[in-house]
């Protein structure tokens, strides 16, 4: 049995508005210390605002958030205290208009630190973070890159025990991608820091967390919105056909004619060299295209008319000796595919 | 047409030699443009950064009480202050009408509502990423409010520099509350407008040289501190 780590966030009925319109609704949420954790979701399902909502720029609106052991509620007046355990990153970082030593002292000298603590804090960050020759530049003499590096170091100046970021990636070229994915790692890995980030992209979010989150239209979600599809769903006797935009046609339990969306939870498609023969109404040929492996679990894309990801185990690939550009057949009940 | 170029001549000659009439003009305009300017600064910085970063009510109305202070004539001022200080008004016993410190009274209430409004005006067109940022960085709301000024420093000089440009070549308020005193309150716009009405060009167009240079000097610092 593996023993489970500390918690850093236990949220319980919580509540955080959004002027104007937007609730982000938590029933329950661990967040476990010392992990990476992802937080995936489309555009507008909350990302954002969880990750403003467990930094306590503000209260939640109603029920409670314990932070280390914190009570935070939508009265609570210890935010700040809560605040400078953490660290920061916005999408769209600012750099104060001053040198980035400056920028990444900010953070110590805040907390009350000396001038020389706090360089020497700034100085220790931006090597962590490979910036020092850019020391002496100003936030509007770096690259859009080098500015979420330079982020980077300013949360990291004043040690925190959860590092919160938001997007980091977006926006940067693929190199400075894997070298911003590095640093998340080795922020883990080196400082033993709780690391909670946001992404769009789902095999950066497998790839780099222990723990990913699901968030859809403000609330968590228990499976990963992967294998979403357009489709067109109509009745064909007593069958429900949903015939995918650019792709296969399947059969459906749940959905009214017309225009939906479905998911195909990745973990329930059977994949097999031949048609099995079973009960599922489904079968898919497809080609792989693509393979990769995460926590002793294998994500294949299979190429059936559209890109469909599936997840087995270690064993069962090796079982089955999957390989690159080898057709196989997905199998899967109508109750798998959810209409969303 | 001869009369100008033989004034800017002898204007210049003015300047050249440091005239003292020149000299003394001058320094009664920027002494009491830069106490007033001071005093509004003090006053219109806070006040404006106060009401730019709030929400609360009648915040607008206020918004629209600088907006039309900031329109308000010299001549309204030096008459409200006149009629204030005159002899006969109720602050007549302290004896400031024709004294500097009557034209720094009259400048600060034109200065102050300009500097304040346009202090609210680049307060409240600052990034909001500032604010977040620092409270994310661990500062307390103070400190994230200290950081906001800063960022904003330089729309706030240009804020101050405007006023400062505003009372430096006013008229109205310096006529009617300074009255002109030769060697006392008399500043560079009322000896302009005092010489150009005797006729004597010279004195009035090296005064106006000397406001053009200053209101230059003014500018070129600005853009150098913006580039900085």
């Amino acid at each position: 049995m593996t023993e489970q780590a500390p918690i850093a966030y236990q949220l319980t009925g919580t509540v955080f508005h959004r002027p104007p319109d937007f609730t982000l609704r938590i029933p329950t949420l661990a967040i476990e210390t010392g992990k990476v954790h992802a937080i995936v979701g489309a555009n507008g399902s909350g990302k954002t605002t969880l990750l403003d909502l467990l930094a306590f720029l503000e209260p939640p609106s109603a029920g409670q958030v314990i932070f280390f052991g914190q009570l935070i509620n939508a009265k609570s007046a210890n935010l700040l205290e809560c605040r400078r355990r953490l660290g920061m990153v916005f999408q769209e970082p600012y750099l104060f208009h001053h040198t980035l030593m400056r920028n990444a002292a900010f953070g110590p000298l805040s907390r009350g630190a000396s001038r020389k603590d706090s360089m020497a804090k700034a100085r220790h960050a931006l090597e962590f973070t490979g910036m020092t020759q850019l020391q002496h530049r100003r936030g509007n003499q770096l690259s859009g890159g080098e500015k979420k590096r330079a982020a980077l170091a300013m949360a990291l100046a004043s040690e925190p025990e959860v590092l919160l970021l938001d997007e980091l990636t977006s926006n940067v070229d693929v190199n400075y991608q894997r070298l911003l994915e590095d640093l998340i790692l080795k922020v883990n890995r080196d400082r033993d820091c709780t690391v909670i980030f946001t992404t769009h992209n789902l095999d950066q979010a497998y790839r780099l967390a222990h723990h990913v989150i699901s968030l859809q239209s403000g609330t968590v979600i228990d499976f990963i919105p992967e294998n979403i599809f357009d489709c067109h769903i109509s009745l064909e006797g007593d069958r429900k056909i949903a015939r995918i935009v650019g792709g296969p046609a399947i059969e459906v339990a749940d959905g009214a004619p017309g225009p939906a969306k479905i998911m195909l939870d990745p973990g329930s498609l059977i994949v097999s060299r031949q048609v099995l023969d079973s009960s599922a109404r489904n079968h898919l040929g497809g080609r792989i295209t693509h393979m990769k492996l995460h926590n002793h679990t294998v994500h294949l894309t299979v190429d059936a008319g559209v890109p469909i990801v599936v997840r087995l185990t270690l064993a069962s690939y090796q079982e089955l000796k999957l390989d690159l550009g080898q057709n196989v057949v997905l199998t899967f009940k109508i109750h798998s595919v959810r209409v969303i | 047409m001869g009369y100008i170029s033989d004034g800017f001549v002898e204007a210049l000659n003015l300047l050249v030699s440091l005239d003292p009439e020149v000299l003394a003009i001058s320094w009664v305009s920027i002494k009491v443009a830069s106490i007033s300017t001071a005093l509004s600064t003090i006053v219109g910085v806070p006040l404006g950064f106060l009401v730019g970063i709030g929400r609360f009510r009648g915040r607008n109305f206020l918004v629209s009480i600088f907006n039309t202070l900031m329109a308000l004539p010299t001549v309204v001022i030096g008459l409200m202050v006149y009629s204030l200080i005159s002899r006969r008004g109720p602050l007549g016993e302290l004896g400031l009408l024709y004294t500097q410190s009557a034209m720094v009274i009259g400048q600060f209430i034109l200065a102050m509502p300009i500097v304040a409004a346009l202090t609210l005006a680049v307060i409240g067109g600052v990034d909001p990423r500032i604010r977040k940022t620092a409270l994310a960085l661990g500062a307390t709301d103070t400190q994230s409010a200290w950081a906001i000024l800063s960022e904003s420093q330089m729309g706030i000089l240009a804020a101050v520099v405007a006023g400062f440009g505003r009372v430096f070549a006013e008229v109205g308020i310096s006529m009617m509350l300074g009255g002109n005193i030769r060697g006392y309150t008399r500043n560079i716009p009322t000896a302009i407008a005092l010489e150009t009405s005797k006729g004597e060009f010279a004195l009035g167009i090296a005064l106006g040289l000397i406001l053009l240079g200053v209101a230059f000097g003014i500018n070129l610092f600005l853009q150098m501190a913006r580039r900085k």
